[in-house]
C-alpha cells in the first residue's frame, strides 16, 4: 500500500496523473520516474560506471551485508580471508591500475579514477563499514607504490599482488604513517613543522635500517606489505621517506590490534620495526620524497573516506527505512506517520547532499587538498547525524545490536577521526585556499 | 549512613553531605574496583553485585526508606535533589551501574506507592512499549478527548497478556525478581498497576546493546493467560498520578546519570589535554582543542542547570512537560558533549582503552531510553499549557 498522507501516484491530483493531462512538450519539462534516488544517480554515470556501481552493490549485498553483524561481534575483526578472496576475484583489490595490469577499464582509469573509488567505497560500506574498510585499506596501502612513478616498484610489488588477488589468493597492503606520538603531526604542514621522528631510517650498505613503531594501521594485521614512512636518522619530517616493508623481513613484527568502537571487521594494528633491513630497491619514490608522497596520498584517500561515511549513513538509513515499513503501531506502519516521513526525507536529503559533494569533488582527474578535505569533513559529520537520526527513528529498539542503525553510528564516528581529524581537515581547507584568500592567485 | 532521619523529617545539610561523601567513596573505590578496564566487556552481574554493596551502605534502601537512600521520598525536594546527585556521582564511575540502581530504587518506590508488598527487587517499566503511544498517553493523562486512533495506540502502549508485536524494552541489570507495569483495565478505560513475577513473564536479556554495558536490554512481554502476582488497589486517578510521578522520576534519573557520565568524559578530556603533546605543544593550548573542551563544558553546565531546576515532582501533566522538555533538549547536548570530549583524544578516543567511546555510547543509549527526543516532542506537542492531570 502507498504511504498514508502523501499523494499516491494513482491519485488524480498526484504528479504523474497531473502530468498525463499536459501536452507532451510541457510534460517532458518535468520529470517523474518512479525509481529510487540511487537509480537516478546511477543513470547520471557513464555506462561503464553504471555497470561498475551495480556490480559493487551486488557484491556488498551478497557478500558483505550477511557478514556485517557477525564481523562486528568479533572482538578482533572478521575471518577476512574468505571475504578478501571474493573481493579479489571481483577485481576490488586491483583497481588502482587499468586493464590488463589491474581491473579498471582504461577509460575509467584515465577519466574517472577518483569517482570510481568513491562509488566503490560507498557501495561496500553500505553493506558494512568495517568490511568496506578492510577492502578499501588495501587500496590506501597501494597508492604510494603506484604514485611512486617507478615502473620497477609497480612491476615488483603491485603486479604480482594484483595477479594473486585476481586468482582469489588475497595479498593486501597497508599504509603506515601514524606514530604513537599522534596522527595529526603527520597529517598537516603546521603539525609537521614541530614533528619529532619516532620511526627513523639509518643508511647502511645496500639499504636502510628501520626502527620505530606505527599505530592504528588499518589492515596492518593481514598486510603482506606496508608502505611505512620514516625520517632519516638525525633529520626531521622533511626527510621523510617511504619504505616498502615486507611481512617476512626480520625485525618486522605486528603488535596489538586495538579494540575499537566500530568498523571492527578491519583491524587497527601496531607495527613494530626493530632494526629491519630494507633494501635500497624497497624505497618507494625518492629518498626524502616521503612527505610530498604522503600529502598526495592523503588527498587521494580523503574523498574515499567521505564515501565510506556516505555508505555507512546509507546503510543506517536503509535499516531505519526497512524498520519503519515493517513495524506497525496503532494499526499503521511507522512509515505512515508524518513525523516518521519527515525523518526519512531528512535522511534521504542528507545522503543525497553528501553524494553530490563527493561526486563533484571526485570529478577532476587529480584531487585538491581543499576539495578532498571538504568532502571528508562534510560527509563524516553528516553521516554521524544521519546515523543518530536512524537510531532515534527506531525508538527504544535503536540501541539494540541487531538493528544496524546503532552499528552505523559506531562505524560512522571513526570517519570524523581517521585520515586526519575533522579539525585538521578544516585547517587543510584553509591552507589550500590561503593564496586565493590573500589575493595571491592569478585569477 | 544507616541511621536515617525516618519518614517525616528531611535530612539536614550535614546528613545529605555525608551521604554524598559516602556515595563518592563507594563510587571511587568499591564500584571502580568491581569494573574491568574499559577495553573489557562488563559482565552482567557487576551491577547486581554493586547493588548488594550499595544496599548495605544504605544508598539503596531495602526495608523502610530512611530518606537518605535513592528515590526514598521523591515527593520531597530534599530527597529528590539528593537522589539526582547520588545518581550523577555513581555515573561518574559507571553509567550502567547508576542506571541499574535507579531502576531498582524507582521499582521499590513505585511498589510502595502502589501498596504492593514484597522485599524482592522489582523494576518498573513505566514508559510502555512504543514511545508513550505517540503522545496519546499525555493527551490521556491531561484529560483530553481521545480519538479512536489514540485508544488503539494506548492499547498497544501498555503491556498486556498475549499481546502481539514488538516487546517492551526495559534497561536494567540482573537480580530483579518482579516487574511492575502500568496497564489498562479490561474495559480499556482505567489505568491499573500490575506486578508480575519474573517467571510469569517472557524476559529475554540482550546483553550487548549500544551502551550501558553491565546491564541488559530486557525484551519483556506477558504470555497469554499469565496473571499478575498482585494488582494495585488504586483509583484510576491515583494510578494515573503514580504514572505521572514515575515518568518524572524516570526523566530526572536519565538526566542525572547522563550528567555524571558527561562529567567523567569532560574530566578525562581536560586531563588528556594537559598531558598530550601535538605539534610541539600541549594540545590544550590549541584553539581547536579548547573549542572542543569549551563546547563540552558549555553543554554540560547548561544541562546541570536544567537538571537542578527540576526540584519538585510534578502535580500534573503541565508540570511533567517541563521534565520532558528539558530531556528533549538536554540529552542531545550531553551526547554532543561526550562526542566533543572523545574528539580531543583523536584516534585514542575511538579505542576502548580510554573509555571515551563507552561514555559516548552510554549517553546515546540514555538519550533513547524513556522516550527519544522525537517521541518527547510529539508528547509536548500533544498537550497545551492549560492541561492538567485527568
Amino acid at each position: 500500500m502507498w504511504l498514508e498522507g502523501l499523494g499516491a501516484p494513482d491519485h488524480p491530483l498526484s504528479l504523474p496523473k497531473s502530468l498525463e493531462r499536459l501536452p507532451r512538450p510541457i510534460r517532458d519539462a518535468v520529470q517523474y520516474d518512479p525509481v529510487s534516488l540511487w537509480e537516478h544517480d546511477t543513470r547520471l554515470l557513464s555506462p561503464a560506471l553504471q555497470k561498475y556501481r551495480r556490480q559493487v552493490r551486488h557484491f556488498a549485498r551478497t557478500v558483505l551485508a550477511p557478514r556485517a553483524l557477525p564481523s562486528d561481534s568479533n572482538e578482533h575483526g572478521a575471518d577476512t580471508q574468505e571475504i578478501l578472496a571474493a573481493a579479489g576475484r571481483e577485481g576490488l583489490l586491483s583497481d588502482l591500475l587499468p586493464k590488463p595490469f589491474g581491473s579498471l577499464p582504461p577509460w575509467v582509469f584515465a577519466r574517472a579514477f577518483q569517482l570510481v573509488h568513491s562509488i566503490k567505497m560507498e557501495e561496500l560500506c553500505a553493506g558494512c563499514g568495517g568490511l568496506g574498510l578492510l577492502i578499501g585499506a588495501h587500496a590506501l596501502g597501494t597508492i604510494p607504490l603506484v604514485l611512486s612513478g617507478s615502473l620497477s616498484t609497480i612491476r615488483r610489488f603491485v603486479l604480482p599482488a594484483y595477479r594473486e588477488n585476481f586468482e582469489g589468493r588475497p595479498r593486501v597492503f597497508a599504509y603506515g604513517i601514524t606514530e604513537p606520538s599522534g596522527g595529526s603531526d603527520v597529517e598537516d604542514s603546521h603539525g609537521g613543522a614541530s614533528y619529532r621522528p619516532f620511526t627513523t631510517a639509518r643508511k647502511v650498505p645496500g639499504g636502510w635500517r628501520l626502527r620505530g613503531r606505527k599505530v592504528f594501521i588499518s589492515g596492518g594485521d593481514i598486510a603482506l606489505g606496508v608502505c611505512a614512512f620514516a625520517a632519516i636518522e638525525g633529520e626531521g619530517l622533511e626527510s621523510w621517506t617511504c619504505f616498502y616493508v615486507e611481512r617476512q623481513m626480520e625485525g618486522f613484527e605486528r603488535g596489538r590490534s586495538e579494540l575499537k568502537m566500530g568498523q571492527r571487521a578491519s583491524s587497527a594494528t601496531e607495527l613494530i620495526f626493530d632494526d629491519v633491513f630494507i633494501p635500497d630497491g624497497n624505497v618507494v619514490g625518492k629518498v626524502r620524497g616521503g612527505w610530498g608522497l604522503n600529502r598526495t596520498v592523503l588527498n587521494y584517500s580523503r574523498i574515499p573516506v567521505g564515501a565510506i561515511a556516505l555508505g555507512i549513513a546509507r546503510g543506517a538509513m536503509e535499516a531505519a527505512t526497512g524498520f519503519s515499513l515493517k513495524h506497525r503501531l496503532g494499526g499503521k506502519r511507522l512509515a505512515d506517520y508524518q513525523d516518521v516521513q519527515l525523518s526519512l526525507a531528512q535522511m534521504m536529503m542528507e545522503t543525497q547532499a553528501m553524494r553530490a559533494l563527493l561526486w563533484q569533488s571526485a570529478s577532476g582527474i587529480a584531487p585538491t587538498q581543499a576539495r578532498s578535505s571538504m568532502a571528508k569533513v562534510f560527509c563524516s559529520d553528516t553521516a554521524v547525524a544521519v546515523c543518530e537520526r536512524a537510531m532515534e527513528l527506531l525508538g527504544n529498539h535503536g540501541f539494540l545490536r541487531g538493528n544496524l542503525a546503532e552499528k552505523g553510528y559506531r562505524d560512522a564516528r571513526l570517519t570524523q577521526i581517521y585520515e586526519g581529524t575533522n579539525q585538521i581537515n578544516r585547517l587543510s581547507i584553509l591552507e589550500d585556499q590561503m593564496e586565493a584568500l590573500l589575493g595571491n592567485s592569478k585569477e | 549512613m544507616d541511621e536515617g532521619t525516618g519518614n517525616g523529617e528531611a535530612p539536614s545539610a550535614n546528613e545529605a553531605a555525608l551521604v554524598l561523601q559516602t556515595v563518592a567513596e563507594f563510587s571511587r573505590r568499591s564500584l571502580a574496583s568491581l569494573l574491568p578496564p574499559p577495553e573489557k566487556s562488563i559482565l552482567l552481574d557487576v551491577a547486581f553485585r554493586a547493588a548488594r554493596e550499595a544496599a548495605e551502605l544504605g544508598i539503596l534502601s531495602t526495608e523502610e526508606p530512611t530518606g537518605l537512600g535513592l528515590w526514598d521520598f521523591p515527593e520531597r525536594p530534599d530527597s529528590f535533589h539528593l537522589s539526582k546527585r547520588i545518581l550523577s556521582l555513581l555515573a561518574e564511575t559507571s553509567a550502567a551501574v547508576s542506571w541499574h540502581f535507579h531502576s531498582l530504587a524507582l521499582g521499590r518506590w513505585a511498589c510502595r506507592e502502589a501498596g504492593l508488598a514484597g522485599e524482592e527487587a522489582a523494576i518498573a517499566a513505566v514508559e510502555g512499549r512504543c514511545g508513550f503511544a505517540r503522545g496519546a498517553l499525555f493527551r490521556w493523562l491531561s484529560g483530553q478527548a481521545l480519538s479512536e486512533g489514540d485508544r488503539a495506540l494506548l492499547q498497544e502502549n501498555f503491556l498486556s497478556p498475549g499481546q502481539g508485536g514488538a516487546p517492551a524494552v526495559v534497561q536494567a541489570g540482573t537480580g530483579w525478581g518482579r516487574a511492575l507495569f502500568p496497564a489498562l483495565s479490561r474495559d480499556g478505560l482505567r489505568l491499573e498497576w500490575h506486578l508480575y513475577r519474573r517467571e510469569k513473564l517472557s524476559a529475554e536479556p540482550v546483553g550487548d546493546s549500544h551502551g550501558l554495558e553491565g546491564t541488559a536490554s530486557w525484551l519483556l512481554s506477558i504470555p497469554a493467560r499469565s496473571e499478575p502476582e498482585e494488582r494495585a488497589h488504586l483509583s484510576g486517578g491515583e494510578a494515573a498520578r503514580l504514572l505521572l510521578h514515575a515518568l518524572a522520576i524516570q526523566a530526572a534519573g536519565l538526566l542525572a546519570v547522563g550528567v555524571g557520565s558527561t562529567r567523567a568524559a569532560l574530566r578525562s578530556a581536560r586531563r588528556y589535554s594537559t598531558e598530550r603533546r601535538q605539534g610541539g605543544s600541549l594540545i590544550g593550548e590549541l584553539p581547536a582543542v579548547q573549542q572542543l573542551l569549551g563546547e563540552a563544558a558549555a553543554n554540560l553546565e547548561a544541562v546541570e542547570t536544567l537538571l537542578e531546576s527540576l526540584s519538585v515532582i510534578p502535580k500534573d501533566v503541565r508540570e511533567l512537560r517541563r521534565f520532558f522538555a528539558i530531556r528533549a533538549v538536554a540529552h542531545p547536548l550531553l551526547c554532543q558533549a561526550a562526542t566533543s570530549a572523545l574528539q580531543v583524544f583523536g584516534g585514542y578516543g575511538y579505542m576502548r582503552d580510554y573509555g571515551m567511546e563507552k561514555i559516548l555510547r552510554d549517553n546515546q543509549h540514555l538519550k533513547l531510553l524513556g522516550g527519544t527526543p522525537a517521541e518527547i516532542r510529539l508528547c509536548l506537542g500533544a498537550v497545551g499549557e492549560e492541561s492538567h492531570v485527568a
